[in-house]
Formats: structure tokens, sequence, C-alpha cells
């Protein structure tokens, strides 16, 4: 215990909120990446040029304010699921109201 | 190092993280995209070849277009950063009520 000393500052919790930071950061770069394979999946389809297409540009856009969108709705669902059956029966009615 | 520097750090170690995840994304997108699933040569045909460049510059544009706009707000961030219900134990209902109800009992 006695080189843990230099540790004495730095409390679980505080190692651990350093790295948590991080997550959210992580977890949008995944999503970064996931929305672009999607997006570049369903759209781009005219390989006789390097460059994007205006179809394909038009397609890329859609898809992806479209799938903000659905995730937000997804986001906002699932949280009112969650008051009603786990958490907080009254926050939940609060929420479906609005 | 200091916070700053150790932070920085480890941002850039995401960002690290997420190119290879980029690039192996990419690779499979283009491989599909591209090439035919005949196999009946070992290299690739020309046109095989010129779908794979075309189909990098694309999706690396792809790429650089959808990060401007996902980076444009911070509504956008936090959407896709934080998941729609709290992650930290020590904030949720269940746990007020039960450090309540302890109070009580004690």
């Amino acid at each position: 215990m006695k080189n843990m000393a230099g540790l004495q500052g730095m409390q679980p919790g505080a190692q651990q909120s350093v790295e948590e930071s991080m997550r959210p950061f992580r977890e949008f770069l995944t999503q970064y990446n996931k929305i672009t394979e999607k997006c570049f999946t369903d759209c781009v389809t005219d390989f006789t040029t390097r460059n994007i297409t205006n179809t394909e540009n038009s397609c890329s856009i859609n898809c992806l304010e479209k799938t903000l969108k659905t995730t937000q709705r997804i986001s906002e669902r699932f949280q009112e699921h969650q008051l009603l059956n786990v958490e907080d029966p009254s926050a939940a009615m609060q929420q479906m109201g609005k | 190092m200091n916070k700053a520097a150790e932070d920085q750090r480890k941002v850039v170690t995401q960002m690290e993280e997420m190119l290879l995840e980029t690039f192996n994304t990419m690779k499979k997108v283009c491989s599909d995209k591209c090439t035919s699933y005949k196999y009946d040569k070992t290299d690739l045909v020309k046109n095989e070849a010129v779908c794979i460049d075309r189909c990098v510059a694309k999706y690396m544009d792809l790429h650089d277009s959808i990060g401007k706009r996902l980076s444009r707000d911070k509504e956008t961030y936090d959407l896709l950063a934080n998941p729609p219900y709290e992650t930290n134990p020590l904030k949720t209902e269940a746990f007020k009520l039960k450090t309540e109800a302890d109070k009580l009992l004690s």
C-alpha cells in the first residue's frame, strides 16, 4: 500500500470520471461512423465517377436528417418507457403529455 | 503531464480508434459494392479496380460532409453522444428513493 501514496489525491470516483467523460465522445464517433456507413450504402450507387453526384448528394442529406430524426424519436419513446416502467410513473405521464 | 495535455491525448486516442473504424467500414462497404461474387479470378478486373478507387474517394468525401453536419450544433452532438437514460447509478430515481427510505428507516 506504500507505493499507492502518489494516488492519494485521486479517489476511485475521480479516476473513473476521466474515462467516463470520454465515453460520450466515443459514442458520438461510433454513431458518426454508423451513419456514414448506412447513408453511403443506401445512397451511393454510381461508380462511373469519383465525385458524388447530385442525386447521391440529396439522398445522403435526406438520409442523414432522417436518421437523426429517427434517433430523436426513438430516444423520446425509450425515455418514456423507462420512466413509466422503471423509475417514476408520474414523471412519465407528464412526459407523455408533451 | 498536466491535465490539459492528458485530456488532449485521450481525445487523440479516440479519434485514432474512430479512424480505424472508418477504414474498416469503408473496406467492407467498397468490397461489397465493387467486387463481384463470382470469384473466377484472383486479380481484380479493371473495372473493379477503378470502382474501388472511386468508392474510396466518395466514401471519404461523404464521411467529411457528414462530419461537418454532425458537428454543426450541440443538439446533434448530444443526441448521438448520450443515451436517453441516466447512466450514473447514483443519480437514478430508484437510488434517490432508496436513500430516502433508508433515512426514514434508520
